[in-house]
């Protein structure tokens, strides 16, 4: 009887704890990061009777967490790659749509501005048709700064949104050195059983560390937890801890990065951390946003050097040579803090078509200057030039002179970005409709006599003059071009060489050049001239109807003069577009198909630790019905008893 | 398989959640009437966009520059026109002077009729367009081309070109420029002398030398020639002007028809197909019905009701 009771107290006991544990299991439905428990079972110790071994009744032997430490491990990766993507996609896609709208790209401004020039071109003389074309200038150089500057806002939220992650992983990191202190402690005391709550606390905070960084856990044998970031840096080792910061980057001062706090420099991980929200940001920073701050700075470049070149070639309605259109491009070169070298390179550009939209780094070796790629870290050595003011290297369409460097230790650091600034620094220099270069800075004309009118006899004719710079203009004096007919060629006076073969039959319509001050001058001749026929090229002057460099101008529009002489603006524009568009779709493909995997890990893991309300209900009725009966046990030995008493 | 409570109502909200999303896609592509509504819907088509919108502004601007140069050409044409008319009645003048049956009195009549001829063909040789620049000074458009220095009855006139030989071009078409005026010295200067091979008569000095010799009463056979000479000259001009208007008029056709094409291309990239979007979206309006109406229904079923 004493048995009975005993065995019926020990089944009340042990269902009384499993009822419980249902109980938490059902109102634990809704807690995040809540793992289903189960109550074991065991038989007490039996005891020997002589015949045999006679059961004593049940006992709970634990009460389990239903945890796979495998498909946890899943849910980690796939939560890291999920939000790493999630990130990345969210600040893509914010250009994406920047660039959506075709009323607030490049393109409309772009058109209009060549639309303009054409109009000026129309209508060389018109001050109304002049000023249209400033102030759509002004509009593309707002439409370029624009752009930019959203381009800036989304790297100073990526900036941000990196600081707060890191904020959030080094909380998160102490929270879970500071559970792995108390599980510590709690198997200790509970002479090694598992504290499942803590448990369950101390894994979500490793999963929504997961989703800020990728992470990798290692159980000690006390309980402990150690996380490991990047390729194994420790961020939570047993109870302590190491703190993440987010520093300046040393050359690029407007990029951050990521740095393991060591009390001085820093340790830079950003290269190592992928995962998590923090890869995606990092990700987006590095390999999207400068890209296309530079792929928008070169079409800034390249049109303003571009339009500046012609534009200088050119007289204006006062018939003064034109001046720069654009405020000059400026590369911006940012020396290393601790460089022992003084000065700074000098670089220009020699050839805007030839630029591409990398930063460069020149290092010093100890004997030489070299140059790679800052991104890729690739080498770029140096082909052509000598890197002095008159033979600078040219590399990329840059030319770099490094003259003005003085000293240096190996290990000295200057950033080249030639086309970061481009597009923030595009600004409309010409202020006055009338200074706008329209005309030609000189014409070719058949010789007249005092009073303007035909001397030459013969048919032929000079066209389109066109210097090639405007080193030597305005001329000092006229080019005059005498024929000989029977000998085919002319006698130059005013430029060499000092005699210019031309055969009517061979030579009519082929470019000719004339070199003045070492100013080349290209025109054609047409037609047959005769002996004593001149021609004259002058200095254009009150040529307000001429449109021949507003033309040139105009021409910019469709001539490839980027990317090597495969884009035009547009296209190039196009491109960055299509480019946006492709990383940001790719981003697109990847949060969905990261979100699944995400779901089918999260999906696996609650299989084995989700709570199942219809479950519980089953378990509540299946141990109320054990706990009824095990009473009627108390209730068998109770009546067992009586009977036993009225037997006195 | 164990399915986790809280687990099985989340992806059921999320089948409504994501069935919502397509759904709004689709009524903005409806509402806009665009396929591509972000260049990552079709990175490679919204780039080819960019340039299709460049092609079609750069080939409508050529049209407005054919506007602008026709506009210019009409006015050089009925100039040259007017001058014609004005040298045919100077030729007809110089073959009743050249008869002997006028006496110098009647001459003299004559010759004050030629005289305003004269007066009209260098008006309309330093006529101006509608920016008031003149039509044939070359380049120089605020350069008056023609002046007369002295002359008087019987005396002749020397005359100057001030402008110079500059002929501008317009733009038409990606491989097409016109020349939207002719200079004066082209027009009235280089006239060849057909009594004095080499050299060259102004058509006013031909025009001024009949009515010298109209005062003078010595007209003879070489005035007539040298009209003749100038209005072929003048002629020879307006066909070439009635050739550029031509051509424009035909790049006109061209360009129309890259533009006509390029809006069709325009269109296939990015426009919406209007009949699958409506039923894609019926379809998706009956799947997220579907979602809703299961959530209700699915999550509705618990043991604990029979409990």
């Amino acid at each position: 009887m004493a048995d009975l009771l005993g065995i019926g107290t020990s089944g009340l006991l042990a269902f009384q704890q499993a009822l419980t544990t249902t109980s938490h299991n059902i109102s634990n439905v809704n807690t995040e990061g809540y793992s289903r428990q189960t109550v074991g079972f065991e038989t007490r110790v039996p005891e020997y009777i002589g015949v045999g071994y006679l059961g004593t009744g049940v006992t709970t032997s634990d009460i389990r967490r239903n945890f796979d430490n495998f498909l946890a491990e899943q849910v980690l990766n796939q939560t890291s790659n999920s939000e790493r993507y999630t990130a990345f996609h969210t600040l893509a896609s914010q250009i994406d749509n920047l660039l959506a709208d075709p009323e607030a790209g490049l393109t409309p401004v772009m058109e209009e501005f060549f639309a303009a020039s054409q109009a000026v071109a129309d209508n060389p003389n018109s001050i109304p048709a002049r000023q249209v074309m400033l102030s759509s200038a002004e509009s593309l150089a707002d439409r370029f700064h624009y752009i930019d500057q959203r381009l800036r806002d989304l790297n100073t939220r990526a900036n941000k949104q990196l600081e707060v992650t890191v904020d959030e992983i080094n909380s998160l990191a102490s929270n879970i050195a500071d559970l792995n202190l108390e599980i510590s402690r709690a198997r200790g005391m509970s002479g090694g059983k598992s504290p499942n709550d803590l448990l369950d606390q101390r894994d979500l905070l490793i999963k929504q560390l997961s989703g800020l960084v990728d992470v990798k856990t290692l159980e000690q044998s006390d309980g402990q937890v150690n996380v490991f970031i990047g390729s194994g840096q420790g961020l939570v080792v047993g109870t302590s801890t190491v703190t993440l910061d987010v520093r300046a980057d040393s050359l690029i001062p407007s990029k951050m990065k990521v740095v393991i706090d060591d009390g001085v420099a820093g340790i830079d991980v950003s290269k190592l951390l992928t995962g998590g929200r923090i890869g995606g940001t990092l990700d987006f920073s590095n390999n999207v946003l400068e890209e296309n701050r530079n792929a928008l700075g070169r079409i800034a470049v390249g049109l303003s050097e571009q339009v500046n070149d012609i534009h200088q070639l050119g007289l204006d309605l006062t018939g003064t040579l034109g001046a720069d259109f654009f405020s000059p491009a400026t590369a911006f070169v940012q020396p290393k803090s601790t460089n022992i070298a003084t000065g700074q390179p000098t670089v220009g550009y020699a050839d805007a078509s030839a630029m591409t939209v990398n930063d460069y780094l020149l290092e010093f070796s100890g004997g030489t200057w070299n140059l790679s790629n800052y991104r890729t870290g690739q080498a770029i050595p140096w082909t052509t030039g000598s890197g002095t003011t008159v033979d600078p290297y040219i590399v990329d369409g840059l030319s770099i002179d490094l003259s003005s460097i003085v000293g240096g230790a190996a290990g000295d650091q200057f950033l080249v970005r030639p086309t970061s600034e481009g597009a923030s620094n595009f600004n409309v220099k010409v202020n006055d409709p009338s200074r706008i270069a329209a005309a030609g800075a000189l014409q070719g004309q058949e010789v007249s006599d005092a009073n303007g009118l035909p001397l030459n006899t013969g048919s032929g004719a000079i066209k389109d003059v066109t210097p090639v710079d405007n080193t030597a203009l305005p001329l000092g004096a006229s080019i005059t071009m005498t024929y000989d007919a029977v000998l085919q060629q002319f006698t130059v006076a005013g430029a060499v060489p000092a005699v210019l073969a031309y055969n009517p039959a061979t030579d009519d319509g082929t470019t000719q050049t004339l070199t003045v001050g070492g100013m080349d001058i290209n025109f054609t001749l047409t037609g047959v001239p005769q002996t004593g026929d001149q021609f004259v090229i002058g200095n254009n002057s009150n040529a307000v109807s001429d449109n021949r460099n507003a033309l040139a101008l105009a021409n910019l529009q469709t001539d490839k003069t980027l990317v090597n002489g495969t884009a035009t603006y547009q296209t190039a524009y196009g491109q960055m577009v299509a480019k946006v568009g492709t990383q940001t779709h790719q981003a697109e493909v990847n949060v969905r198909a990261t979100a699944t995997l995400l779901e089918q890990a999260e999906s696996a893991f609650q299989q084995v630790s989700g709570v199942n309300l219809d479950e519980e209900a089953a378990n509540l009725i299946k141990y109320q019905q054990a706990y009824q009966a095990t009473a009627q046990v108390i209730t068998t030995a109770n009546t067992l008893f009586q009977t036993l008493l009225q037997a006195f | 398989m164990r399915i986790s409570t809280s687990q099985f109502q989340q992806v059921s909200l999320k089948a409504i959640l994501d069935q919502q999303s397509g759904l709004s896609k689709t009524q903005e592509q409806l509402a806009t009437g665009k396929r591509i509504l972000v260049p990552s819907d079709d990175p490679t088509a919204s780039a080819l966009l960019v340039d299709i919108n460049q092609a079609m502004d750069v080939y409508k601007q050529f049209n407005s520059n054919a506007d602008q140069a026709e506009m210019r050409l009409r006015m050089e044409e009925n100039a040259l026109a007017s001058v014609a008319t004005v040298l045919q009645r100077a030729r007809e003048l110089a073959v009743q002077g050249n008869n002997d049956t006028y006496s110098p009195e009647q001459l003299l009549g004559i010759a004050s009729e030629v005289r305003s001829l004269q007066d009209e063909i260098l008006g309309l040789a330093n006529s101006t367009d509608a920016n008031n620049d003149f039509l044939f000074s070359g380049y120089q458009g605020q350069t008056k081309p023609f002046d007369t220095f002295g002359g008087g009855t019987g005396v002749a006139a020397s005359f100057s070109y001030n402008g110079d030989q500059g002929k501008r071009l317009i733009q038409i078409g990606s491989e097409r420029s016109v020349a939207d005026s002719d200079s004066g010295f082209e027009v009235f200067a280089k006239v060849s002398d057909p009594s004095a091979p080499g050299s060259y008569m102004t058509v006013f000095q031909t025009v001024d030398e009949l009515a010298v010799n109209l005062e003078n009463a010595a007209v003879t056979g070489a005035n007539i020639d040298a009209i003749d000479a100038a209005l072929d000259h003048v002629l020879q001009f307006q066909s070439t002007v009635g050739a550029r208007l031509n051509a424009i008029d035909r790049q006109r056709t061209v360009n129309d028809d890259f533009i006509n094409q390029m809006t069709m291309t325009r269109s296939d990239l990015q426009d919406l197909d209007f009949a699958s979007a409506v039923s894609k979206m019926n379809l998706q309006m009956t799947g997220l019905n579907a979602a809703q109406q299961t959530f209700t229904k699915v999550q509705g079923l618990s043991l604990f009701n029979y409990l």
